[in-house]
């Protein structure tokens, strides 16, 4: 029993993150009514990578129904692994534009605290989620290993970037939701790009941030209509740099080639250029179809 | 007639949060002290002040009359002369933004469009660094350019060529653009040769105080003279044309070569065009012998318009030298200003995002200490040329093809 015990506590995020998994896979496949074995298959592998590195990032894709349900795993996904809160303004977004602002909020906050109860049992602060988010982000670099927008502008050690790169993302973002709130944006396409304008513009992040993106654009091609190979390219691209960057963080290479980090950067920044371009496209073209897209 | 479109309360909730994140973000870099602040502009600004009033009759510097008056004029504000310098350069960042959002209107963009570029702008990490953090002010002459570009578009060629006056006024820079007025002059006859001659009174404008404090009429020439001569390289921090065979700073025994390639491929691009031209003027004359009546004038696509200033801009700062990384400002707001009025312009993404990254990189590596190999500056300066010659493929083969087959962009046109 007490090997039982021990085993549960020792495994508990892994445990977790396979049931997020399964409950996220399970909720795309219902909401796209579609069940293609191909992308299932990849969807496995991914998770399984993502089970190897961290577990919660599988949570944040819950964010597209905006319900409570997907709102109690993204505060769970976000416990687990705070780069899934990269989810967090396309979330907000949704459940502002369908009035579910206190019911998903009470939901989020539910989730973030579920996987710290054994913590908090055990003597820890009750702010303990919080502070275990603060302490995940890495706060003496303002990027490091990750597809940082900011490994193109600047030194990591300049930290007093840190707040403008806050301030830039969040115009950046508050740009985005404009667009889409005057349903100039289609819904796809604004979860994919929130997702990646956090990821490449926060500060402080860490190699493994990539793969929160790859799960959310994983979902989205699940259940988008056209640009599917956009998507994919996507993937694809996302995928590959962030295994590069785990790889460069912590496959063991002793010396960090800053020059192909900088090139992978600057791809990443142009594909996400190529898709701000696609999604904003839509505005010129007043196609009420597209604008439907989920 | 435009049509005015109204301004509804999400817009203005939008507007008003981007300006104020806009503002706060330069806030944070207030402190930020360049290398051109401590080693120009703060002395220039401690002589000015010492002078008052009298010091519009000397040279102090190298910038020319109008931004001397400004500093005078900053000299009187209860500022810090880092402060008042960036504040002056931020107010143009938001007089920028308003104005790139106009000419996309101008372009036909939409309305949610030229709201969202109004953001873009603010937010643009090369306008924010040139202002907030380097105390510069290529935002001024910028906007000075996209008045002149939105007048001409509206076919009001004096003010527009009075504006341009004022915009080479306040830095040379704004000569990029010269080309393009002269070969659209060539290419499409649509004003007399002399309305030019606005480009003098405007020129002066702002150089009135000055004079009248005893400079002499020939002094805002004299200071681009001496610009030209007194920092001689083939490139800066740029990544020119020359970035891939010459390190920065050297090499300035080249530089007549440089200027003739300039004025040879600005000469094709004007050859290309104008066989184009000659092509639409034969459909013309073919569609009237058919008993149609002969257009006078064809009409020219304004995108069309905006894509050829792009590229002579982008010709001057590619192939000219001693070109410094915040060179190509205007030509990064004007592609921005695209971006948000192009339709279908997949195809032109990438090497507008080339161009942008490029140029970011250069403003990084010069000021802001970013670590970047000379190996890895080489291969930008490739691939800022490889951009180059796709954006001139797309406008000399696609888009005057396009141009002379009668079917213009529907858009801006």
């Amino acid at each position: 029993m007490e090997v039982v015990r021990m085993f549960i506590i020792r495994n508990r995020k892994l445990l977790f993150g396979i049931a997020i998994g399964g409950m996220v896979v399970l909720s795309i496949m219902i909401t796209a009514r579609s069940y293609p074995i191909l992308w299932f298959l990849a969807g496995s592998i991914l998770m399984v990578l993502s089970i190897l590195w961290r577990m919660g990032s599988m949570g944040s894709m819950g964010s597209v129904r905006a319900d409570w349900l997907s709102c109690l795993f993204l505060g769970a996904a976000v416990y687990c692994f705070p780069a899934a809160g990269a989810a967090l303004p396309f979330s907000l977004a949704e459940t502002a534009k369908k009035r579910r602002i206190p019911v998903c909020g009470a939901a989020f906050f539910v989730g973030l605290y579920l996987p710290g109860v054994p913590q908090i049992v055990s003597r820890r602060d009750f702010f303990w989620p919080f502070g275990r988010i603060l302490l995940w982000l890495n706060r003496d670099n303002v990027f490091d290993h990750n597809l940082s927008f900011w490994s193109l502008v600047t030194g990591r050690e300049q930290l007093r970037f840190g707040m403008v790169a806050v301030l830039m993302t969040l115009g950046l973002l508050l740009i985005g939701w404009y667009l889409y709130s005057v349903g100039q944006v289609r819904r796809v396409d604004f979860l994919v790009w929130t997702a990646w304008t956090c990821l490449l513009f926060l500060p402080y992040g860490h190699a493994e941030d990539g793969l929160a993106l790859v799960w959310i654009v994983l979902a989205a091609d699940f259940v988008i209509l056209r640009d599917r190979r956009l998507y994919q390219l996507v993937l694809f691209l996302e995928l590959a740099e962030t295994l590069f960057m785990l790889g460069s963080a912590y496959g063991g290479y002793e010396r960090f080639g800053y020059d192909f980090y900088q090139m992978a950067v600057g791809l990443n920044a142009l594909l996400w250029l190529v898709f701000t371009y696609k999604g904003i496209e839509h505005s010129w073209k007043k196609d009420k179809e597209s604008t439907e897209g989920m | 007639m435009e049509k005015r479109q109204r301004i509804h309360g999400r817009d203005v909730v939008f507007i008003l949060g981007i300006s104020l994140i806009g503002g706060i973000l330069r806030f944070i870099l207030r402190n930020d002290i360049s290398g051109d602040y401590r080693a120009f502009l703060q002395p220039w600004y401690e002589t000015i002040q010492q002078l008052g009033g009298k010091a519009l009759g000397v040279q102090v510097g190298d910038y020319n009359l109008p931004y001397q008056t400004f500093i005078l004029m900053m000299t009187y504000l209860p500022l810090k002369p880092l402060y008042a310098y960036k504040l002056v350069s931020c107010i143009f960042d938001y007089l920028l933004a308003v104005l790139a959002g106009k000419l996309a209107g101008i372009l036909g963009g939409t309305r949610y469009g030229q709201i969202a570029l109004y953001g873009a702008v603010l937010l643009f990490p090369q306008v924010w660094i040139d202002s907030a953090h380097w105390a510069q002010c290529d935002a001024i002459y910028t906007f000075w350019l996209l008045v002149c570009v939105s007048l001409y578009l509206k076919e009001r060629y004096s003010a527009a060529f009075f504006v341009l006056g004022v915009a080479l006024s306040f830095k040379l820079q704004a000569i990029f653009i010269v080309p393009f007025f002269l070969m659209a002059w060539l290419l499409w006859d649509r004003h007399r040769f002399w309305k030019f001659l606005w480009i003098l009174p405007g020129f002066y404008a702002f150089c009135v105080p000055a004079i009248l404090g005893g400079r002499k009429l020939t002094d805002p020439f004299g200071i681009y003279l001496n610009q030209t001569t007194e920092y001689s390289a083939i490139r800066f921090n740029f990544p020119s044309f020359w970035g891939m065979l010459f390190p920065a700073g050297t090499h300035s025994d080249w530089n007549k070569a440089a200027i003739f390639l300039t004025l040879s491929v600005l000469a094709a691009g004007l050859w290309r065009m104008l066989s184009v031209r000659m092509e639409q003027k034969t459909a013309g004359g073919m569609t009237a012998s058919k008993g149609a009546e002969p257009e006078k004038s064809l009409p020219l696509g304004r995108n069309l318009m905006l894509r050829l200033s792009i590229w002579c801009i982008w010709t001057c700062v590619l192939f000219l030298p001693n070109m410094h990384e915040r060179y190509a400002y205007s030509l990064d707001i004007l592609m921005l200003v695209f971006l948000f009025t192009i339709n279908s312009g997949e195809r032109e993404i990438p090497v507008i995002g080339i161009c942008w990254l490029s140029s970011l990189v250069c403003y990084g590596t010069a000021r802001l200490e970013l670590p970047y190999s000379v190996d890895l500056f080489r291969l930008t300066c490739g691939l800022y040329f490889a951009a180059y010659l796709l954006q001139s493929r797309m406008l000399f083969m696609k888009q005057a093809r396009v141009h002379t087959s009668g079917a213009e962009e529907t858009q801006g046109s």
